[in-house]
Formats: C-alpha cells, sequence, structure tokens
C-alpha cells in the first residue's frame, strides 16, 4: 500500500518528522518499505518562457508552433501543438531524457520538419490532471529555469508500506490513520459523514442470488454527468501520492474513495445496465469479455455481477468489457458492495488479475462501510463531474452480514504469554485506541472487536495488539528456564556430518544442486523407477525430482571444467527421490565425481591421471569406520563403462556404484574420458560407530609375502576371502603388493604378490606353525583358484 | 713378539685404519679374531711350541689381539663420530613446497548449518529432520493455513502430480515432532525448503532452519532472548536486533526481526508465540502450554556473515569461490 504523507496528515498530524512517522508505522507492524518524493520523477522540468513563436502548420483542427523556450541555461527549439502558445508565456519545459510518467520519456526528435529540443507539458502530460487542454500557464512569480516541482508546491512523499494479509483494515488513508492516531494517542480527523438527498427517482433493481458471498449491495443511479469534466488536481495529486495515476474522472473518483476509506467502489456506464443486477456464480462455460478484447473464460464457481443474465464484472476483482464508463457515458450506476473474503480468495489468482479490488476484497472490507462509502462518493461525483443522484438501492442479507465479535483477555494469559506485566491503564489505553471498547470483567477485559479488525478474535490476537502497541522493542529478553537433560537423538545428525567429513577430507568440495531437474536426464540415468514430477515447475528443465545426484555434480564439474579447473573432485549430500506404485521415496544420497590428478601437481613427482582405484581408495576410507562386510562386484551400470564399473554391497545389499563415467556419456556431457562417479545411498551406511576394542597382544608379528599366479579373471577380492578365511584370527594385515600382467607370464594370467602379517595372540609363532600356514593357504589357494606359488 | 707377529700386527692396524664402514670392520673382525681368523689360527697353534716358549707366545698374541680390539672399537668411534658429521653437512632448500594432496570441504550453507546446529545443541536443543516432499497437511492446515488463505499466496508452493508439495518451509518437522513428542519440545529443524521464485535474492530452493520450543511458561520475552542470543553467538558480536510486528498464519503475536547492518536494518528472521491453533492441533494443552517458533533462512545467515552479495553464488558451485570456505 503506497499513501500520500500529505493525504495522512489532513487526517491525523502528530508532530513527527517523516522518518519518525515511519518508524512508528514499521514499529506497529505496518513495514515501511521506503519513502520517495511523489514527483521526484518530474524534477528536471522547469520553468520555460516562450521567447519566439512562430506557426509552422495550421490545418482546421491542429495549430503547431516552432517556440524558441527559454530555460534558464539557454535558448531551445520545440516544437508544440497547444492552442494556448504563446510569446512570453512561462510554461513547463521538459528536457529530452525526462520521463514524465512510467512510460513517456522525452525524447529530441524531428517534427514538421524542424528538429525539437524538448517539450512544453499540459497538466495531464505531467500527470498533475487529466486536463490536456493545453500547456501549463504560470504567473509572473514563477522563475525561468525554477523547477516547477517547486513552484506547484509538489512536495507530497509517498509512504510504500508492506501490509501484512491480515491487516486489510489498513489498506487506506482511514486504517493508517487510525494506527498513527493510537500510536501518537490522537484522533483522526475524518471527512463528514454526508447524507446526499436523491434528486431523481431512477433505480436499478438488484438481486441477490448469492446472499452469503454477498450479504450487502447498494446501488445508486447517478444521471446526467458531464462529459467534458476533468478531475481536479488535488485529487490527481492524491492518488499519485498513493500509486495510482489519473484516468477518467468517474474512476478517478471512486479510487479516490477506495484510497480514502479502503471502499472498492465500480461506476458502470448505466446503458448496459438494463435488465437490473443481479450477483450470482458462474456457469461452467460462460465466458466474460474484457476491456482488452479476451474472453475470460469462467469456472461454475466465480461471483458475477450480471445485468440480467448478461456478465458484466467478476466481483470484487475486475469488470468486463460491458462495465466501463466511456468518454460519452452520461448514466452511471453506482456499486458499493460487501463481499464475503471467503468467496473472493482465491478468483484472483484463479484468473491471474490481481487488482486494487480484489486486495482489498480477500483481506476483508469493512462491512459497516459501504452506506458511507457511497455517499462519500455521490459528494465528490457531483464536485467534479456534477448529475442528480437517484435514491440508494440497498439489497441485503443481514443473516451473513459479519456481527462484531466478543472476545476476552485475562490478565493471568496476558503476563504468561508476554513474560512481564504490563499495567492495567496501559492494557486499558491500547484497547480503547484499538475501538475494542474495553470492559473489566473477573480477571481482566471483555472487548468487542470493531467492523474493521478481521483479523482478531482471539486471546492471543488482543495479546498481539497489546504488544504491539507497548512496543516489542520495550518488552524485555529472558531465557526460558528448562531442565538440563540428556537426549541421544541428535546423533542421527551427527553421522552424517561424519560421511561429509570423511569424503571432504579426501579432497571433495561439496556442492549443492537444486533438487529438481530436467526429467530425460533423470530418466537416463536411473531408467528402472519413476520420479516424482512437479506439475507446476519453474521451467521444463527443473520438473522432475532428482532420483540421482549424478547429473547435478556432472553439470557442476562441467561449470568449473569450463573455468579452467583441471582437477576436480566434487561430493553432494541431499535427497533423492522415487515414485514406486504411488508411494514416494525419499532418501539421502552421498555422491562425489572425480576428475584430474592422483595429487596436487609438484617438484617431487609427475602427474598421474586419477583412475578407479583412486575412487575406491577413498570409498574404502570412507566406510573404514562406518560399515563392515564391504564388499565389490562388477555391475552393468548404463552410466559407466562396462569395465569399470561396480557395486558396492554390504552384507550382500547393495548400496551404491562407482567407477568411470561412460564413454558416451562422457562425450554426451562434454568432460573427459577419465571421469570417475560414485553414489551411495547413506541410510544403508549402517552405522557401527562404536567399536569394540581387542587387546594389543605383545607378541611379534611375522610377515610372509606370496607370489602367486592365478587367472586374469579371478578377482582378487576372492583370493583375499579365501585367505581371510583359511587364516582366521591369526591374519592381522593383508597387502596386495604388487600386480603383473604380460611378457613372462603365461597369456591370461597375472601374477600377483600379497603380503600377510600374522600375529598368535596368545603366543610367539614358531617358523613351523607359520609355515603350515602358508601351505595351507597355497593349497587351499590352488584347489579353489587353481593358483600356483612361483 | 716375533716378527710374523708383528707383521700381523701391522697390516690388520693399516687395514683397520683404511676402513671406512662397519661391515669392513666387521669383516677384519672375523678374518683375524674369528673362529677360523688369523690370529686364532695363532693361538690354536702354541700348543705346537715347545714348552717353554708357550707362555711368552701366548701373552704376545693376547696382547696382539687386544690391541686388535681396541683398534677396532676405536675406529667404530670414529665412524660412527664421522657419520654423524657427515650427517650434518647435508642440507635442502626446505622453502620447497611440501607434498600435498587435494584439500576438500564443506558447503557454506551447510557449514552455516553445522555451526548453527553446534550452537543450539550445546544450548539443549536437539535437532529434527523430515521428509522435503510433504502433504497439503503437514505444510498448510496444521499451521493455520487453511485452502484460500492469503498466506499460501506468500508461498509460490511447488505441487507434484500426486497433490502432495515440496514443502515451503521446515515447520512440518515441527508439527511432526509435536505429534510425536510431549512437551518439553526444544528443537531445531534445519534443511532445504522450496518456493517458485528465482530473481538476484530469492532460489528456487534454499535452506531453512526452524526452532521451536514448548513448554510451562514460554513467554514471548523468552523468545525475545533466545533469538538475541543466538544472533549475537552466530555473528560473534553484540548485533543490534529490532523486533516488529508481522503476520505469520502459525504464530501469534508474530514478530520480524531486523539487524542492522551496513546498509541500515536487514531483516533476517521471523518468529513468534505458537498459534494456539496449531497446538491445539498437535494436542498439546494450550492451557497448560506455550510456546515459541522462528526461522530463518541458512543461506541469507551465510551470506550476511561471508559478505556475499548474490544468493546465486551460493548455488554455482564454483570451486574457486567453494574453496575460500576452507
Amino acid at each position: 500500500m503506497k499513501v500520500s504523507e500529505a493525504w495522512l496528515r489532513e487526517w491525523v498530524n502528530p508532530a513527527v518528522d517523516t522518518e519518525t512517522l515511519c518508524d512508528q508505522l514499521t514499529n506497529l507492524g505496518l513495514e515501511v518499505d521506503g519513502i520517495e518524493p511523489t514527483f521526484e520523477h518530474l524534477r528536471g522540468v522547469v520553468v520555460g518562457q516562450i521567447r519566439e513563436v512562430e506557426s509552422i502548420s495550421n490545418s482546421s483542427e491542429k495549430s503547431i508552433s516552432r517556440c524558441l523556450v527559454d530555460d534558464g541555461s539557454g535558448l531551445h527549439t520545440v516544437v508544440c501543438g497547444a492552442p494556448n502558445v504563446q510569446a512570453e508565456l512561462k510554461t513547463a519545459f521538459a528536457r529530452p531524457g525526462i520521463s514524465l510518467t512510467d512510460n513517456k520519456t522525452v525524447e529530441a526528435t524531428t517534427l514538421y520538419g524542424v528538429s525539437s529540443q524538448g517539450m512544453l507539458c499540459s497538466e495531464a502530460d505531467l500527470g498533475l490532471s487529466t486536463d490536456h487542454s493545453g500547456i501549463l500557464e504560470f504567473d509572473n512569480r514563477a522563475q525561468v529555469g525554477e523547477e516547477i516541482v517547486d513552484v506547484l508546491g509538489l512536495t507530497d512523499i509517498t509512504i510504500d508500506i508492506d501490509l501484512t494479509p491480515n491487516r486489510g483494515d489498513c489498506l487506506s488513508v482511514r486504517g493508517i490513520a487510525r494506527e498513527v492516531g493510537v500510536i501518537n494517542h490522537l484522533s483522526s480527523t475524518e471527512p463528514a459523514n454526508v447524507t446526499i438527498p436523491p434528486q431523481t427517482t431512477r433505480e436499478i433493481p438488484i438481486q441477490l442470488a448469492e446472499r452469503e458471498a454477498c450479504p450487502r449491495y447498494l446501488g445508486r443511479v447517478i444521471s446526467n454527468v458531464r462529459t467534458d469534466a476533468e478531475t481536479p488536481r488535488w485529487m490527481v495529486q492524491r492518488l499519485v501520492g498513493c500509486g495510482l495515476r489519473a484516468i477518467e474522472p468517474v474512476v478517478d473518483v471512486t479510487n479516490y474513495v477506495m484510497l480514502e476509506l479502503g471502499q472498492p467502489l465500480h461506476a458502470f456506464d448505466l446503458r448496459n445496465v438494463t435488465d437490473g443486477i443481479v450477483v450470482r456464480k458462474s456457469h461452467k462455460g460462460e465466458q466474460l469479455k474484457m476491456l482488452d478484447g479476451s474472453e475470460l473464460k469462467l469456472d461454475e464457481d466465480t461471483l458475477l455481477i450480471t445485468d440480467g443474465p448478461t456478465p458484466l464484472a467478476v466481483a470484487g476483482v475486475m469488470g468486463g468489457e460491458l462495465s466501463g464508463i466511456r468518454t460519452d457515458t452520461t448514466d452511471v450506476f453506482l456499486e458499493c458492495a460487501y463481499f464475503s473474503p471467503d468467496y473472493i480468495i482465491g478468483t484472483a489468482r484463479k484468473y491471474a488479475m490481481q487488482t486494487d479490488a480484489s486486495m482489498r476484497y480477500e483481506r476483508g472490507v469493512d462491512p459497516e462501510l459501504q452506506l458511507r462509502a457511497i455517499e462519500r462518493t455521490t459528494e465528490l461525483l457531483s464536485e467534479v463531474v456534477g448529475g442528480e443522484p437517484g435514491p440508494i438501492t440497498v439489497a441485503e442479507a443481514d443473516e451473513f452480514l459479519p456481527e462484531r465479535k466478543s472476545t476476552s483477555l485475562t490478565r493471568s494469559s496476558l503476563d504468561r504469554l508476554v513474560g512481564e506485566a504490563i499495567n492495567d491503564g496501559e492494557v486499558e489505553e491500547i484497547l480503547t485506541l484499538l475501538d475494542l471498547s474495553p470492559t473489566r470483567c473477573d480477571d481482566g477485559w471483555d472487548v468487542v472487536v470493531p467492523s474493521h479488525r478481521f483479523d482478531i478474535s482471539i486471546e492471543e490476537d488482543l495479546v498481539e495488539e497489546i504488544c504491539r502497541v507497548h512496543g516489542y522493542n520495550s518488552i524485555g529478553a529472558t531465557y526460558p528456564f528448562a531442565e538440563l537433560r540428556f537426549d541421544a537423538l541428535g546423533s542421527r545428525i551427527s553421522q552424517s556430518q561424519a560421511v561429509r567429513d570423511c569424503i571432504a577430507e579426501r579432497g571433495y568440495y561439496e556442492v549443492v544442486n537444486y533438487s529438481f531437474i530436467d526429467s530425460a536426464i533423470n530418466n537416463r540415468f536411473v531408467p528402472i523407477l519413476d520420479a516424482p514430477v512437479l506439475e507446476n515447475p519453474l521451467a521444463t528443465q527443473y520438473a522432475s525430482m532428482r532420483k540421482s545426484l549424478l547429473p547435478g555434480l556432472i553439470e557442476s564439474a562441467k561449470y568449473n571444467l569450463s573455468r579452467q579447473q583441471e582437477n576436480i573432485r566434487l561430493y553432494e549430500f541431499g535427497k533423492c527421490f522415487t515414485r514406486d506404485q504411488g508411494r514416494t521415496t525419499q532418501i539421502d544420497h552421498l555422491g562425489g565425481i572425480a576428475i584430474g590428478n592422483q595429487s596436487p601437481e609438484s617438484w617431487s613427482h609427475s602427474k598421474t591421471t586419477l583412475d578407479f582405484f583412486d575412487i575406491k581408495g577413498d570409498l574404502e576410507h570412507l566406510f573404514e569406520h562406518s560399515v563392515k562386510n564391504v564388499q565389490y562386484q562388477r555391475v552393468d551400470c548404463v552410466y559407466l563403462h562396462p569395465g569399470h564399473a561396480a557395486a558396492i554391497l554390504v552384507d550382500d545389499e547393495p548400496i551404491g556404484k562407482f567407477g568411470k563415467l561412460h564413454p558416451e556419456f562422457s562425450m554426451e556431457f562434454e568432460l573427459p574420458v577419465d571421469t570417475f562417479v560414485f553414489e551411495i545411498e547413506v541410510e544403508l551406511l549402517n552405522g557401527q560407530t562404536t567399536p569394540i576394542i581387542s587387546h594389543v597382544a605383545p607378541f611379534p608379528y611375522v610377515r610372509r609375502d606370496l607370489a602367486l599366479l592365478v587367472d586374469k579373471e579371478t578377482p582378487v577380492q576372492s583370493l583375499i576371502e579365501t585367505i581371510q578365511r583359511e587364516v582366521g584370527d591369526l591374519l592381522k594385515d593383508l597387502h596386495v603388493f604388487d600386480l603383473y600382467e604380460g611378457n613372462n607370464i603365461e597369456m591370461g594370467k597375472k601374477s600377483l604378490a600379497i603380503g600377510l602379517t600374522l600375529q598368535d595372540e596368545q603366543r610367539t609363532l614358531t617358523d613351523q606353525i607359520v609355515n603350515e600356514v602358508v601351505l595351507k593357504i597355497v593349497e587351499r589357494l590352488k584347489s579353489e583358484f587353481d593358483a600356483l606359488q612361483r | 713378539m716375533s716378527i710374523d707377529l708383528n707383521d700381523i700386527q701391522n697390516e690388520v692396524l693399516q687395514k683397520i685404519s683404511a676402513s671406512h664402514s662397519n661391515d669392513q670392520l666387521d669383516e677384519l673382525r672375523v678374518a683375524y679374531l674369528g673362529r677360523n681368523g688369523q690370529v686364532t689360527a695363532r693361538l690354536k697353534g702354541i700348543k705346537d711350541l715347545p714348552k717353554e716358549d708357550r707362555p711368552a707366545a701366548g701373552a704376545a698374541i693376547n696382547k696382539l689381539k687386544a690391541k686388535i680390539e681396541e683398534a677396532l672399537a676405536n675406529k667404530a668411534e670414529l665412524l660412527i663420530k664421522e657419520l654423524r658429521a657427515s650427517n650434518l653437512t647435508s642440507s635442502i632448500d626446505v622453502t620447497l613446497p611440501g607434498r600435498r594432496q587435494f584439500s576438500g570441504g564443506h558447503h557454506p550453507v551447510n557449514r552455516t548449518i553445522a555451526r548453527i546446529e553446534s550452537i543450539f545443541v550445546a544450548a539443549g536443543y536437539r535437532i529434527a529432520v523430515g521428509p522435503e516432499i510433504e502433504d497439503d497437511y503437514h505444510n498448510f492446515e496444521a499451521l493455520n493455513i487453511p485452502k484460500n488463505h492469503p498466506a499460501r499466496a506468500m508461498h509460490d508452493t511447488f505441487y507434484l502430480s500426486d497433490g502432495s508439495l515440496l514443502r515451503t518451509h521446515t515447520s512440518p518437522v515441527q508439527i511432526r515432532v509435536m505429534k510425536e513428542q510431549k512437551p518439553p519440545i526444544r528443537i531445531i529443524c534445519p534443511g532445504r525448503v522450496y518456493r517458485k521464485d528465482l530473481d538476484r535474492t530469492h532460489t528456487p530452493m534454499f535452506h531453512q532452519i526452524e526452532g521451536l520450543v514448548v513448554d510451562k511458561g514460554i513467554s514471548f520475552a523468552d523468545l525475545k532472548g533466545t533469538v538475541l542470543g543466538f544472533l549475537n553467538e552466530y555473528f560473534e558480536r553484540e548485533v543490534e536486533v529490532r523486533f516488529r510486528p508481522s503476520y505469520f498464519p502459525f504464530t501469534e503475536p508474530s514478530a520480524e526481526v531486523d539487524i542492522m547492518g551496513n546498509r541500515g536494518w536487514t531483516e533476517i528472521l521471523g518468529c513468534g508465540m505458537v498459534h494456539p491453533n496449531v497446538l491445539n492441533g498437535c494436542g498439546i494443552d494450550t492451557t497448560v502450554y506455550s510456546g515459541f517458533a522462528f526461522g530463518f533462512g541458512a543461506d541469507r545467515m551465510t551470506m550476511l556473515k561471508h559478505g556475499i552479495d548474490d544468493l546465486r553464488m551460493l548455488f554455482e558451485n564454483d570451486v574457486r569461490f567453494l574453496r575460500q570456505f576452507g
């Protein structure tokens, strides 16, 4: 809500400056978003005196003149078509580059073959009224070169207030003045309530087919309004001060009353209201032609204002093509209604037509305001456009008009919720200032909520009112008292933190990507499961909830590669989503991508591109303390290179995959061939975080190395598992320290060197026992894998 | 002493003096004093000498043996000294860069979340998390935001085809906890949230942290104290703070909190006393219990703390940006 400070101060004028006034509003919960001199955009428009006039075109309709204008800085040639152009006239001169209204900027241009260096302005050009009959005329007191905002005293300030949706009562000067009055202990000076006696008997019948949605509808015919009237400058300035602009005198008056009192009104051309007003719901498929010529297709649930069967307007939101005032309108039908918020809410959004009226009706218009507003409108219309008012036609459904609510505030609740005592006198004063008419009761006050406050119904609402007028910043600050309890439930997060820490330690930076991605890419990475899909995505490439972290990681890697980053290790921790038979699964994944060298470039070693086993090492490091019984298997996976792809299994359950990105994927996503990725379901890291310690035996270790020749296809993991089974508790450590294929080795075989560290926790191992163990291993490996000791 | 022994002595002493290593000394020891060594052989040969010559010969050979041992020991000591001295003569360029591994690190927003979690955990809160795809009940209805409520317009919700939605705040976690747990409740709920919005100051996904305290006698003053205490702790200084009345359907009274920065007041946090409709809906008796809740954007907190002026930087994932957080 934008409000003119000058207008506001007509209602209530505390002895505080603008800044203080704005702080007061903000501290009351009417957050001031900004203040701006209303006519700041006119700065630069100056008093210019016409020195010479020369007619350059003279048709019957319009005479065009070439003027030489003195603006104090020099003489400028200006082409002007105003009828009142004459030498020595002091008028408003705008140089090129000045923006007069939102979409009109003065430009240097050539008109009628003459180069025009600016513009002489009418009141309408400057947005000061609708008067376009001629350029402004200043008397001799105006100095050439003086800013017209100073000459005209256009000093108003527009205060922009960001209103919360509960405060519909403040969508008017009246409402804001009420708040300013409360905080400054002043009452506001309202325009007098008037009753304009009818001068004709013309009436339009009104039928409320939807009594609950529209419990009150007032109508009035005003005949013979002047079609040549202009909106007076004082009214336009108020409208502009509140962020509107002048449109047409009748509309300007209804807008003015809406801004003043908060009551939206609509003026129809009486020629389109012939059968009588009906307030009803739309039929499905019904159409309403809008002002811009488009057809609005209505559903079966929209409240309409119709003339007999013909829809004129969407009630409380916007008028249709037939509803408006035209330049030749002489008879006007005024509508001033109360629509229940429940029936208006959602309508404006549904049809994407947010209007000043819908904003007010959605939040609640004072149900006791309609008579006053229609009289005030009649009063102003007769001032601006004349005309003869008819009687006010009233259609009401009393039973559906909101009643004033009663509630109460107890001293004990107030103290309990505030945390400190605000004394009785102040509480009563605040309640009174807010028109809540407090009366004392047992332990507090009974109040009656005024009709304009839709947001007050329970005790807590009153507590807020007391607090905000008392001042949130005047209330003390304490800490809650609580038992110092132990509670282990926080550990779940710290487990995920341990996983993150572990992978970051391995050189991965964490990225955060959107959880929604392109559906095609989503399905390419995880073809078998469905993804939850957004009905209303930001864009189609953000429509599908990610099933995998990899598309995002790949995107992030690409982003960095294209910025000259060669060594990229990234991880993400976040939820992935799938849908299966109507059930949505959302679980935490950990994913990573690695590109580049094994280690930072250094004088001490040559560059080595990282490979599969670097990633595997990172994962083994991650699993070392979080999970037992990890196994790895070759796996077929759409996005992984078929020969460099592994599944990670824990207790035979797959928990993730890793490997080299499939060459087709790396080509498609413009990544290097050596791109490695991994992804794990974190919740399946079953988190054996509490190690049970075995004592450290004092007996010496014995190291034995085995050199084996085995089939090339034999997985080393199987050999290791066999050795582990065979040696049992004696095996303390095992390393594969050499792997060789090629020359000097039988075709189809590989040579492996495995170092074993053995220890008996009860005694010193003898050579004899060790030899027996090694022999057993060799025999077992031979029988199981046809492995030969070399 | 016989000439023979003299020759041996000269020979061995010369060899010892020419030795360069302990291994060489060991070899000499074996060659002369070992089981089959030359001196040992002389000792063994004594029994073949005439009886009267034997004592003198024995004494001479033992003397030689002692001399050799002494020479070996002296040389060994000398070698150690030399070794020590030579060890000390070598030197390297200590300014050459060391061997490193790549550094990694956490995303700034998640670092902020972890830090804020630890601040609250230290104050006795526990951490609660919940689903990101939520239902209308937990995200809106239970929070006193019925269908058609104007506040829904503030949320710009993403909907899924089955009517579920992407949570617009982490408040549904509060509902889930209040339905499960009896007061006292002190929780902090971090997580990703979603709103359909994208510009310089909005991304369609962002991170929220909300706190909730429900107990007997929880007041607005407690809320103020908690928020002030937290902000001072987070920013590690005495922050100038302003509370102003605001509106959230799930709190009453409601407040917005601004902090004073270089460019004047900056909105940072929303809070209020939990609305009785919310508490009652979760089966909490409002005549006995009251509570406060607060919520803020972890992204915004990160930006304020680290001087980041464009929210979108947080989601570009540029490693040159991420690296700066260590």
